[in-house]
C-alpha cells in the first residue's frame, strides 16, 4: 500500500480528529497520544486532498499548482516537505 | 431547474434547519441542566446569558466545563456557604472535576482546534489525581501533560493553558528531569508576563528555584513584577534581594512610564480626555520623588488636561512641590516656571509660604509679594526659603535696597547656613561692596567642611537630611550608619533629589562608602527608610 494511501486510512481511522478553520489553517489531534499538529492552509489542503483519495504524489502537486498558483519546483519542495512531516507526526509508532 | 429537484433541495434544507436547531437546542437543555445541577448560576451569573449566545453546543458545553473547573481552582466559595451545603459542595469536589474532564474529553475530537477542551480535560485531570494523591499523578503524567501541552500549543497567548502547566511543574519539581525543569523555566518567563499569574506562582518558583540568581532570571521587564518582588523580599527579610528587585523597579518604571504616557498622549489626541485624564493621575501617584523621574512628572503635568483633582492626587503633587523648593533652593530648580505653576494649582490648599514660593519661582513675584503682605508676620521658618530666593530674585534685577529688606526678613536659625551667605555675597557683588564681599567669603569659607558629625542631620518624617557645603569637589563620600534596625534595613540614599545608593544594613553599625561626583556648592544629603525600620546616619566624609 503507498504511503499516501496509508495515510488515508490513519486519518480516516477513529485516532484522528481534524478541524479545518474559517481561513484555511487546521488542526490534527491524535486522540491516543493527546498531540495536535496545526497547519497552515497548504498542509491542510494537502490533508483534504489525501483524505480525500488523492493517491499519488503528481495528483497532489498538480492540485496545489492549480489552486495556490505556484511553480511546480515550489510545489515539489512544498510537498516533499510536508509529507515528511505528516509522516512523522501522524504515523504512529507500532505503524512505522 | 426542474420543479422535482427544487422542492426536494428545500426539503432537505428545511430538514437540515431543523437538525441544527434540535442540535442547539438539546445543547442548551444540557448546558442549562449542568448549571442547575452545579448551582453554577450562583457564582457566574452570566453564564446562562452566555451559554444562550453560543449556537454551537460544544462551545456551550465547554464553558460550561470551564466554569466547572474554575469552581474548584479556587473553591473560597464553599467557605461562603452554610455549613451543611459547604459540606456537600466539598463532597461534590471530585464530581465536578470528573465532570469537567468528561466533557473535554468529548469534546475535543468533535473540535480538534479548541484550545479550552483539552485546557479543562488537562487541567481537571490534573487537579483530580494531585487531590486525590492518585499514583498515576506522576507514572502517568501524560493524562494532563499532553493536553495542557496541546492546549498551549493553541493557544500560546491564552494565560489558561501556561498557568495551570507552570502551576503543575511547580508543585512537582522535585520529580521533574532536567529537561522538564529547563521547560519549565521557560514556560515561567512566558507565564510571568501576566499579572496575575506572577502573584500566583512566584512564591512556588523562588522557593524551588535552583539559585538565588537563576530565581530572578524569569522576572518579566514589568514594574508590577519587580513591586511584588519587594514585598516578599521585604516579608522575608532578605535584604540582598531586596535591593536587587527595587533597582530593577527603578529601571522598569522609567521605561513603563514612557510607554505609558506615549499611550496616554495617542488617546488624548483621540479625544478620549476623561480616561487620559484618570490614567495620568494615576501613573503620577506611582512615581518616587527622584530627579530621575522628574521628566515623567514633567510630562504627566503638560498632558494632563484641566479639572479638579482628588485629594490623594493633590498631595502627590504637593509632595513634588515642596520637593522642587528644596531644589531650587541650591540652583537646580527642576520645573520650570509653568510647570511650578501647573503644580501648584493641582496641589491645592497649600501653606502660604509655599504659595508664595510656588508663584516667585513661577515668575509671578506681584502674586508672591500679594500673598507674603497677607500671611508672613515677620521672620520665620517656613517662610525663610522664600525671602532667600525672593533676595536673590531681586538682586538679579538690582533692586538692591528691596533685595536686603528681604535678607532682614530670614530667620536667624538660616544664618548660620551657607545658603543665606551665598545670598548676601551675591547681594553685595552687585552693590560692589568689597568690604561686605570679603566678610561673606570669609563667613563662606568658615562653613565650608570635609567633614559633618552625626547630629548635623535633622530628623524627618521618613528619614534625615543633612545639608553640606564641601571645602571641595570631591569623588565621593562616607557615611557611618550608627545605629540600624536589628534585623537589618534598606534605606535610599540620595544627593539633591538623585538616588545614589539603595543600602542595607546587615549590622547595627557600619560605613557605607559612597563614589559619586560631589559638587563644592551647597548640596543636600537625604537618607530615606525604605523597608525593615529605621537607620540612623552617622558622620560624614568627604572621600
Amino acid at each position: 500500500m503507498s504511503a499516501l494511501r496509508e495515510l488515508a486510512e490513519l486519518l480516516a481511522s477513529d485516532r484522528y480528529s481534524r478541524q479545518t478553520l474559517s481561513d484555511g489553517t487546521g488542526v490534527v489531534l491524535d486522540l491516543h497520544s493527546m498531540r495536535v499538529l496545526s497547519l497552515n492552509r497548504t498542509g491542510m489542503f494537502v490533508l483534504e486532498e489525501i483524505a480525500g483519495g488523492a493517491g499519488d504524489f503528481d495528483t497532489l502537486e498538480r492540485r496545489l499548482v492549480e489552486v495556490f498558483e505556484v511553480d511546480r519546483d515550489v510545489a515539489d519542495s512544498d510537498l516533499r516537505d510536508l509529507l515528511a512531516q505528516l509522516d512523522r507526526h501522524l504515523r504512529p509508532p507500532e505503524a512505522l | 431547474m426542474k420543479r422535482p429537484l427544487v422542492i426536494a433541495l428545500c426539503s432537505a434544507g428545511i430538514v437540515l434547519a431543523w437538525l441544527d436547531h434540535q442540535s442547539y437546542a438539546a445543547g442548551q437543555a444540557r448546558a442549562r441542566e449542568r448549571i442547575d445541577r452545579y448551582s453554577l448560576g450562583e457564582r457566574y451569573p452570566e453564564l446562562d446569558a452566555e451559554i444562550r449566545r453560543r449556537y454551537d453546543p460544544v462551545a456551550a458545553d465547554l464553558k460550561v466545563a470551564q466554569a466547572l473547573l474554575n469552581d474548584e481552582l479556587d473553591r473560597s466559595w464553599i467557605g461562603r456557604l452554610p455549613e451543611e451545603r459547604a459540606r456537600l459542595e466539598l463532597e461534590r469536589s471530585a464530581t465536578r472535576l470528573e465532570e469537567a474532564a468528561a466533557i473535554g474529553r468529548e469534546a475535543w475530537p468533535l473540535r480538534p482546534a479548541s484550545w479550552q477542551a483539552p485546557m479543562v480535560l488537562g487541567g481537571a485531570t490534573y487537579l483530580s489525581r494531585f487531590r486525590d494523591r492518585d499514583p498515576r499523578f506522576l507514572a502517568d503524567r501524560e493524562g494532563w501533560e499532553q493536553p495542557l501541552s496541546a492546549a498551549l500549543d493553541l493557544a500560546p497567548a491564552q494565560t489558561g493553558p501556561t498557568r495551570f502547566l507552570a502551576a503543575a511543574y511547580l508543585g512537582n519539581w522535585a520529580s521533574l528531569d532536567a529537561e522538564r525543569r529547563a521547560t519549565t523555566v521557560d514556560l515561567l518567563g512566558r507565564a510571568f508576563e501576566d499579572r496575575q499569574t506572577f502573584q500566583l506562582l512566584i512564591r512556588d518558583w523562588l522557593r524551588v528555584a535552583p539559585s538565588r540568581s537563576r530565581a530572578l532570571e524569569v522576572i518579566p521587564e514589568r514594574p508590577w513584577a519587580w513591586q511584588i518582588l519587594q514585598q516578599h523580599f521585604s516579608t522575608a527579610n532578605d535584604w540582598e534581594l531586596y535591593v536587587r528587585a527595587r533597582r530593577r523597579w527603578y529601571e522598569t518604571l522609567a521605561t513603563d512610564l514612557d510607554l505609558a504616557l506615549d499611550e496616554v498622549a495617542r488617546q488624548l489626541d483621540g479625544g478620549e480626555q476623561r480616561q487620559a485624564r484618570s490614567r495620568l493621575l494615576t501613573l503620577a501617584q506611582g512615581i518616587p520623588r527622584s530627579v530621575d523621574f522628574v521628566p515623567s512628572l514633567r510630562r504627566i503635568i503638560e498632558l494632563l488636561p484641566p479639572g479638579p483633582v482628588g485629594s490623594p492626587s493633590a498631595e502627590t503633587f504637593a509632595g513634588w512641590l515642596d520637593w522642587s523648593f528644596d531644589l531650587c533652593l541650591r540652583d537646580k530648580c527642576p520645573f520650570d516656571a509653568a510647570a511650578t505653576s501647573r503644580l501648584a494649582r493641582l496641589a491645592g490648599d497649600l501653606p502660604a509660604d509655599q504659595r508664595a514660593l510656588a508663584a516667585l519661582i513661577a515668575g509671578d513675584l506681584p502674586r508672591a509679594e500679594l500673598i507674603e503682605r497677607r500671611f508672613a508676620t515677620g521672620p520665620h521658618e517656613d517662610w525663610a526659603p522664600y525671602h532667600l530666593l525672593k533676595a536673590e530674585h531681586q538682586t538679579r534685577a538690582h533692586r538692591l535696597e528691596a533685595a536686603e529688606s528681604s535678607l532682614a526678613n530670614v530667620v536667624s536659625s538660616w544664618r548660620e547656613r551657607p545658603r543665606y551667605w551665598i545670598a548676601v555675597h551675591a547681594l553685595a557683588a552687585a552693590g560692589d561692596d568689597s568690604e561686605r564681599l570679603a566678610r561673606t567669603e570669609s563667613e563662606l569659607e568658615r562653613l565650608r567642611r570635609t567633614s559633618w558629625a552625626a547630629s548635623a542631620w535633622t530628623r524627618r518624617e521618613d528619614g534625615f537630611e543633612l545639608e553640606i557645603w564641601p571645602s571641595t569637589a570631591a569623588a565621593g563620600l562616607s557615611l557611618e550608619i550608627t545605629g540600624a534596625a536589628p534585623g537589618g534595613s534598606v534605606a535610599e540614599i540620595f544627593l539633591n533629589g538623585k538616588l545614589l545608593e539603595i543600602h542595607r544594613t546587615a549590622r547595627s553599625s557600619g560605613i557605607v562608602r559612597i563614589e559619586a561626583p560631589i559638587p563644592s556648592g551647597v548640596s543636600r544629603l537625604a537618607v530615606r527608610f525604605q523597608t525593615g525600620g529605621s537607620v540612623h546616619p552617622g558622620a560624614v566624609q568627604l572621600l
